[in-house]
Parts: structure tokens; sequence; C-alpha cells
């Protein structure tokens, strides 16, 4: 029986895997506990001007003369709290949307389908445009507008997977023990729906944090000086060319910040999926 | 006492020329925690011709992975095979992926377990048929057409013209299974495996399924291999029963000596835990599950739910042995019917009532221990062909 | 308890599958008594409506028309809140033994459910009772931190019928529970739920496709085709000499496992299985049956009474006893 049980826990990850909870273990700590560290201000010009990677700056500066690895570091709690906030704002309310619509397969589940569909066929761009215009560049809209965007997603994932697993027998044997709706769909349908909803989760951060770049990019994200990775690739990107070429740099953390952390949290994703659907072969 | 002969691993039929012999075959399989399963150890079967051998087990027997095996089914990374199997003086585990591929449908086909999967879903079912002929068979479409009617109406198809055109799954279970078998006997083989062919029809179904390939292969002397866990099913067309336990063939013989002289323990167990119609006694069941492939002990593979198992079928795993009839072998030390296995009886009742463990050693000076080393020995001289024990040698202590 | 007074009755139950055209009429005009301390056997081949009438009778899909009644009581129409009370009662074990667990939970906590959404066991008692029904069905303390996926088919049937009897019921539906299971193991199950009934004075509604099985464990049988009782009667009486062609059958191909001639003539005419989309006129099996007249095509025949509770529905019920079958027949 014990052999058995360790033949459960050996699943074997690959090391890539470690890897990236490895990235993203770092890069969270950090961004969470910025304040508390000796790092030099975010803020602070200098008159070292696009300065080039030494010991007084580990990442260089800007044009403005701003540490790069200090704005780096801040620009990560900008990008992975509207990374994950917005995923988890839209996780919870698509998710729930999702059960309660695949659950009673009744006029609520009409009515969601369509909510949703509302949601996927609406322009993403004009909406930020016009949320942003109206109440200007907070953090809270971005984030609640990406939230929001990304309902559907969640809603889908949810849904299909709690028609899926209300077929099972576990669940005509908990109405037969005489167990309530309510308590069969938290007790039994939301652990069973967790892993493909989580798996897509963590695919849904990296994609939010893109599109806190995109936004950044076209203007649209928190403002300046406030760092985030996007702004801070918008930022450079916007330099002279000789300016750039003077100092590559101003624009290489920001983007491998966000290349590394994208690939860690999509590798994550997979890797949970992948997991699963082992998982549920081998009943 | 009878006189045992010991034979070594040979497992040859002196009764009709083999269509197919298996020699020393062992299937290890590689599974993604990267541990070796042997799902198949030291098979050593001769098929004989003409005739139709039944294979019968239980889960973890091995038996669906004997069919896969001679088919050439499982030449992927993940499983290490050793052993011969030889098909007409070829031997199939060697031939090259092409040639295997002529054998296969051409002169060895097989029936699988569910006809849906086995089904081309979005091809009509007549030109699955056809399509089969036409690969292996000389012939011209119209040709083939005309067999492809012919096989539906011989394997009981209402309206083969109009059939021809259905698509799988217009058809009910008990029909696809029927094409299955078209599509098996469609090139005329030589031998056929059918794996599982009436698991999930109905027992009305069951019975004619059966005696179609009954018909069959009396019609078209064919070899057939027929795979179930199912005793019953087996019984009722083979004419000898192959028993497989935890990847091994632990007995062979013709199927009434099966059933009525059994000499495998498993073999009686597994009789009389089938439920019988007609009689009220209480069902005999099994201790314990399935082997589980990965702690499989060195011995014997039943020993841990066997009955009259000995320390010794713990350690050792018994070899191949046959009374006066050679054609039934099995693979026990204790088989039933004889005196050891009356002895063996006796031990275990004895350890039963007075609660000793049936798997701790016993201590240095027993009597159990010493016959325990008497056979021990006598099995490491049974690996010389030459050396023939006699029968005061293999049990001195009685 | 009166023993006479039966635990469940369905009356001419009628439960339809599918919605308009698509409607599928899975259990026809259906009635069957079981009594307290009885074990009544349902046979029937796959696709014959008996799984659709065990839910049906534990209330899990809804019935067209016809009665349903829980000793005296009539739960046909009754709410789900009121019905839930009752359920404790009337449990179901299903065939397939992994998918009727949880896979996210341990057994521990399987089988702790029940007891809390009951709550007739105060909490202190809840894991003696546990470990008591473990021991009952044959499993230990060890398992109850496993989860499903860690053990066998086998044990994992055991869980069910040990989740099933936590509540002490007074009936267990068990439907085709041991089909999926290796013979020996199958041995195991049947001969823990003789021991069980003998134990609890349970009740119980097996259900099967393998006659040989169900009538191992039944007191009473029902012979199910194509979502009609063709025949019921005491089990031994139905074995030994069935009334209707289809029993025959099936006893006949159960008998004759063993070695059978081949060269006697099946008595089945080759023809397809119906399904219960396309049932036949008059009597359903007439296009199967080898005594099938006119008036079979025409007519469907109504269960009448044959002996003491044996019925029988059939123009031209069989008179000879399978034991001294013979290749004639006496129509």
């Amino acid at each position: 029986m014990s052999q058995m049980l360790e033949k459960q826990k050996s699943r074997r990850f690959s090391p890539g895997f470690y890897l990236a909870c490895l990235w993203l273990l770092v890069i969270v700590v950090s961004a969470a506990a910025a304040p508390y560290i000796h790092l030099q201000k975010p803020d602070a010009q200098s008159s070292a001007i696009l300065a080039l990677p030494s010991s007084a700056h580990w990442f260089g500066t800007d044009n403005l003369g701003r540490d790069l690895f200090s704005r780096v570091i801040y620009g990560g709690r900008v990008s992975l709290l509207v990374g994950f906030l917005s995923i988890a704002i839209g996780l919870i309310i698509g998710g729930l949307m999702g059960m309660i619509a695949g659950f009673s397969q009744r006029l609520i589940d009409v009515i969601f389908n369509q909510f949703s569909n509302f949601v996927i066929a609406f322009p993403a761009i004009i909406l930020l445009l016009a949320v942003i215009t109206v109440e200007g560049q907070h953090l809270s809209w971005i984030v609640g507008v990406i939230a929001f965007l990304s309902i559907p997603v969640f809603f889908r994932i949810s849904r299909a997977s709690t028609l899926s697993v209300k077929q099972r027998d576990f669940i005509l044997s908990a109405k037969v023990l005489g167990a309530q709706r309510r308590k069969i769909l938290f007790s039994h349908i939301l652990p069973n729906i967790l892993p493909p909803v989580l798996s897509i989760a963590f695919i849904g951060v990296s994609a939010a944090i893109i599109a806190e770049g995109v936004l950044a990019y076209l203007g649209l994200s928190v403002k300046l000086p406030i760092a985030s990775w996007g702004n801070l690739i918008s930022q450079g990107a916007q330099l002279e060319s000789y300016q750039l070429s003077a100092d590559p740099w101003v624009v290489i953390w920001p983007s491998l910040a966000i290349i590394l952390t994208t690939l860690s949290l999509n590798y994550i994703g997979v890797s949970l999926q992948r997991l699963f659907d082992r998982r549920t072969q081998r009943l | 006492m009878t006189a045992i002969k010991v034979l070594n691993k040979e497992f040859a039929t002196e009764l009709t020329d083999p269509i197919l012999c298996i020699e020393n075959l062992s299937v290890k399989i590689k599974t993604p925690e990267k541990k070796i399963l042997p799902v198949l150890t030291d098979i050593n079967l001769d098929v004989p011709k003409s005739k139709i051998l039944g294979v019968v087990g239980e889960s973890g027997s091995g038996k669906t992975m004997l069919a896969k095996t001679i088919l050439g089914l499982n030449r992927s990374q993940n499983y290490e095979i050793s052993g011969k199997v030889i098909f007409n003086g070829i031997n199939l585990l060697e031939i090259s992926a092409k040639e295997l591929r002529k054998i296969r449908g051409s002169q060895i086909s097989m029936i699988f377990q569910d006809p849906l999967s086995a089904l081309n879903p979005v091809m009509k079912v007549g030109k699955q048929i056809t399509e089969a002929i036409l690969t292996h068979l000389d012939v011209s479409k119209s040709e083939a057409t005309e067999q492809t009617f012919e096989l539906l109406r011989s394997v009981g198809i209402p309206d083969p013209e109009k059939r021809f055109h259905w698509y799988p799954h217009q058809l009910s279970g008990g029909q696809r299974q029927r094409i299955l078998i078209a599509l098996a006997l469609a090139c005329g083989p030589v031998m056929l495996l059918a794996d599982e062919p009436t698991t999930g029809l109905d027992a009305t179904l069951r019975r004619q399924i059966i005696e179609l390939i009954a018909r069959e292969q009396i019609q078209r002397d064919m070899s057939v291999i027929l795979i179930s866990h199912d005793l019953a099913t087996i019984s009722q067309i083979s004419d000898y029963v192959a028993v497989m336990y935890g990847g091994k063939i632990v007995e062979l013989a013709p199927t009434k000596t099966i059933f009525t002289h059994p000499k495998m323990p498993y073999t009686s167990a597994l009789l009389e835990a089938i439920p019988k119609i007609n009689s009220d006694t209480k069902l005999k069941s099994i201790k314990g599950s399935p082997p589980n492939l990965e702690d499989l002990n060195r011995g014997c593979p039943f020993a841990p739910r066997c009955d009259v198992a000995q320390p010794v079928c713990f350690k050792i795993n018994p070899p191949i042995f046959f009374d006066e009839d050679p054609s039934h072998k099995y693979s026990c030390f204790f088989p039933i019917g004889s005196k050891e296995y009356d002895i063996a009886s006796e031990i275990n009742e004895y350890k039963l009532a007075n609660e000793i463990s049936f798997e701790s050693p016993l201590s240095e000076n027993s009597q159990l221990n010493k016959q325990d080393n008497e056979l021990v020995k006598t099995s490491e001289q049974l690996n010389n062909p030459d050396i023939e024990p006699t029968s005061d040698e293999v049990f001195s202590d009685e | 308890m009166n023993d006479f007074q039966p635990l469940i009755q369905v009356n001419n139950l009628t439960v339809k599958l599918g919605r308009g055209s698509n409607s599928v009429t899975a259990v026809d005009d259906v009635s069957l008594v079981v009594f307290p301390s009885e074990v009544v056997g349902l046979v029937g081949e796959s696709g014959c409506g008996k799984s659709s009438l065990a839910k049906a009778i534990v209330k899990l899909i809804a019935t067209h028309s016809g009665e349903l009644y829980y000793k005296d009581l009539n739960v046909t129409n009754l709410s789900e809140r009121k019905f839930r009370k009752i359920r404790k009662n009337l449990q179901l074990v299903l065939q397939d033994p992994y998918s009727a667990l949880d896979p996210t939970k341990k057994i521990k906590s399987i089988l702790k459910e029940p007891l809390k959404i009951h709550k007739i066991v105060p909490r202190n008692q809840r894991d003696d009772l546990i470990k008591d029904v473990l021991s009952q069905v044959g499993l230990t303390e060890a398992h109850l931190n496993s989860r499903p996926f860690e053990l066998s088919g086998g044990q994992c049937q055991r869980v069910n019928i040990a989740r099933a009897l936590i509540l002490s019921p007074e009936l267990i539906i068990c439907d085709e529970i041991v089909s999926a299971l290796d013979v020996s193991i199958q041995a195991q199950i049947l001969n823990l739920l003789k021991d069980l009934k003998v134990a609890r004075n349970l009740s119980l509604l097996f259900i099967a496709h393998d006659i040989s099985v169900v009538s191992y464990l039944s007191d009473y049988l029902l012979v199910m085709y194509l979502g009609k009782i063709v025949e019921q009667g005491p089990t031994k009486e139905v074995i030994n000499s069935p009334k209707h062609h289809y029993s025959f059958l099936l006893t006949d191909s159960a008998l004759n496992s063993h070695f059978s001639n081949l060269s006697q003539q099946s008595e089945v005419k080759p023809t397809e299985v119906p399904s219960l989309r396309s049932i036949p006129t008059g009597c359903r099996f007439h296009p199967r049956c080898p005594a099938a007249t006119e008036i079979c095509k025409e007519v469907e025949p109504p269960l009448e009474k044959i002996g003491l509770r044996h019925y029988v529905a059939c123009h031209h019920p069989r008179t000879i006893t399978v034991k001294n079958q013979s290749a004639s027949e006496n129509y």
C-alpha cells in the first residue's frame, strides 16, 4: 500500500518546473519586500544619466539618472499586482458563475452564458480607453477592466468542468445520501474543477501582465513616474537611438523581467495541466 | 506417489504441429515514473494448429499483452521484450515493421475488445472491410465488394447490401462486434487472436458470437487464440485452455481436464469462485487481490493468495511439470490431487489454527525448513537439463 | 416492524428519458415489491431499463407515471426536502467503483459525509462507527487515509458498500455492483453481501445482467426485457422452470456454459437485439422467440399469475422444467 502512495508522490516535475517556481518566488518576494529592503529610491533622479551597470547601480540608470534595479523591482510590484489581482478577481467571479451555471443548467445558465458572450464580443481596447479616459489612469481601474475581461475565460472552463464532473457517479451518490445542492456544489464539484481552472489561472496571469505591458505601450497604464515593467519598456522605446545604443540596458532589464515571468507562469500552468490530465486518466 | 517428470522450461506439444511457438518471452514495461514492471515473464507456449486455445486470466495476468506482443503492437521504447515468437519459421519479434504489416491482417489477425473504438467512426463499415481486402489480396474492387457481402452474410448481418453503407454508430453493439469479426476474417488469416470478443455483450449475444467464431474456425481451418477473463465463454469452444496469473502461464491443459481435474490451486479456486446457477453452495472466494505488478515476489505469483502455499513457493518460481498426461502442464509444487497437496494443506491448516504466519521463515531446526532446503537444491539441479531427479530425491522427507 | 408490510412498493411505474420525439420509455408499467429482510433480484440485459428503474426508486430521476411507496407513505410526489429524511433508509451502490467516490477526498471523509448530512450519530461516536463498518466490509483502518485511486477496484467497491451501510439503511439497491470486478473479487463481494444480509437483516434489490450472479443472492427474481417485467417469482422456481422464453434463454445460456455441445442449434433466431428506441409491436420478445405466433406480434401479453407469487407475461408460456430439458418443446 505504501508503495502505491510513494508512486503517486514521485510525479516527476521536470527541472524546468522547479526553476520556474524559483523565479516566481524571487520576483514575488522582492516585489513584496521592496519598501523594506535597502533599495535606492526608484524616483530619485541623479546626474548619472544612462549609466551602464556598475557596483553603484546594479542595472545601470535611465535617462533621468534613476536607478534601474530598484525601478525594475518596483515595477514588478505594479505588474505582478495587476496580473495576480485581476486574475484572482476574474477567477472568483467567473469560476463561481460557471459552477452555478453548469450545475443548475436552467434559466441561470442561459443568463450567465449570454453575459459571458457579451463580454467576449465587446472590444477590449475600446472599453479600456473609455474607462481610463473617464476615470483616469489609476491602478484600480486597470485591474478592474482586465478582471472584467477575464471573467468569460474562467466562466467557460469552470462551466465545462462542472458539466463533466456532474456526470460522475459520486455526485449521484452524494444525492442519494441526502446531500443538499449547496453542499454538493462546494464540497464535491469545487475541489474537482479546481485543477483545470487553476492551471488556466497561471496562464491568465501571464496574459494579464502582458496586457498591462500593452497598455503601457499605448500610454494607458499607470502614470509615470510610477514604474511598471510595461512603462519602463515603453519609456525606453521612446529614447533616441543614440541613447539606446549607449545604454540598451534600459529596455533589456524590464523586457527580461516580463519574458522570464510570463515564461515561468505559462510553464507552471502547462505542467499543472499535464499533471491533472495524468491523474484523471489514471482513474 | 506419482512419478513426476520434470522438464526444463520447454513447452513442446507432442500432439499437433504448432502454428506459433513462443519461447521464453518476457515483456517489461517502463512506466512514466521510471519503474520497470514485468508484464510477462518467461512465457513458453505452443499454439496448436487448427485448434482453439483459450487464454484465461484476471487483471494483471498479462493476457492482453501476450496478444499485443504476438502482433508486434508494442514495439515502442517503453517496452523491453526478450524471447522469440516464431510463426511459420519467422521470429515475429525480429522482422521489420514492413514485413510485420504484411503478416498482420492477412495471416494473423486480431479481434479487439471494444468494437466502437476499433472501427473507424467516419468510414462506412463495408468500406473498412473492402479496404482490408484490397490491401492484402490481389483482387479487383468489385470482387472485394462481393467478398464483403459474403462475409457480412456469414457473420450474421441481415441485409448485407444495405448495411454495407452504414456507419459504425448506426449499428448495435452486437452488430459492431460481428463487423469486427468480418474484418478480422476478411483476408483469410491462418491464425486469429480474439481479445475479449464478448465483453460488454449480453449473455444471449455472447453465445451467438462465440458460436460464430467456432463455426468460422471449423470452416476456415484456422488456429484461434481466444483471450478472456470469463472461463465460461472460453470453455464453450476451446480445445485447450491456458491459465495465466501475474504474467506467467500457470496451467495448460485440454478444456475438459481443466474443469474436471485442475492441478493448479489458482485454477481450482477460480472455478469455485464462479457462481453457478443451479447450485446453492457458498462461493469460495480467493483472499487478497489480483497481483500488483510492482511487488511481484520472486516465487510463484499466486503464493500470497494460495491456501496451500509453503515458504518455498515464495522463494522459487515453480518450473513446469507434467504428469502421465503430457498435454496437461502446470507450474506448481503442490498440485491438487497429489500427496504434496494434502500435506501442504494440512500444514497450512495447522498454521492457521495456531496463528503462525504463512510467510515468516520458521526456525532453523524445524522440519519444514529442512524440507525447504531440499527443494531449493532440487530446483537448482533442474536448470541443468541432463539431470532428472528421481521422485525420491525430490521429496525425501516422506 | 410488521413483516408483511412491504419496505418499498412500486406500482405501475413508467420512466421516460429524453424529451419530445427523442424520448425513450426506459421503464414501462413496472410493479415490484421488496419486503424487509428479503433479497429481490432483477435480471436483464444492458439497455433494458433496469438502471433507470433503480434510479427512479431512489428518486434520482423523475417518473412519468405510477406510484412509489415507502412503507405506507406515498413518496411519489414528495418534495426533495421531505424525502431527504427518508433517504437514509434507501441506499444505492453503483457499477463503477472508482467513479462513485470523490477522487479529492480521503476514505475517512467519504465515510463521514453521510453521518454529517443526517446527524443521527453524535460526533464523538462517529469514528467508532466508521471503524465498525469498515471491519464489516473487510477493510482496515489503514485504508482510512487513502484516496480512491490508491485502492483496487474491489476495495473501492467495499468502500461504496460501507458508505451505504453506515446509515443502517433498510434497503440497499445494488446496480451491477460486481460486473466491473474480477471473478475472484466478485466472489468476495457476493459473499460479503450474503453475510451482511444475515448480520444486519438487510433488504437488497440486486440488479445484474448475469443470471447466475443474481440467483446466487436472491430470494425472489424479476426478469426484465425492454422496459417490462416478463416474469417474476421465487428464484428457485424461475431458475428451475422458467415460464417465459426469455427467462429460459438466460437460464439455458448459464446452465450450458460449460462444454456446451455446439451441434445443438441455438434457440434464438439471429436477429438484432432491439434497443429501447425501437420496441417491437405486441410482445416485445416476439422477434427472437421460437414460440412466437400471430397473436404475439399484435397483442402485448399482460402479467398473469401462474403460481404462488409467480407471474409471467406470455401468450404461450413454457411448460417444461429446465432440468429435464430436451430438444423438443411442447407448444
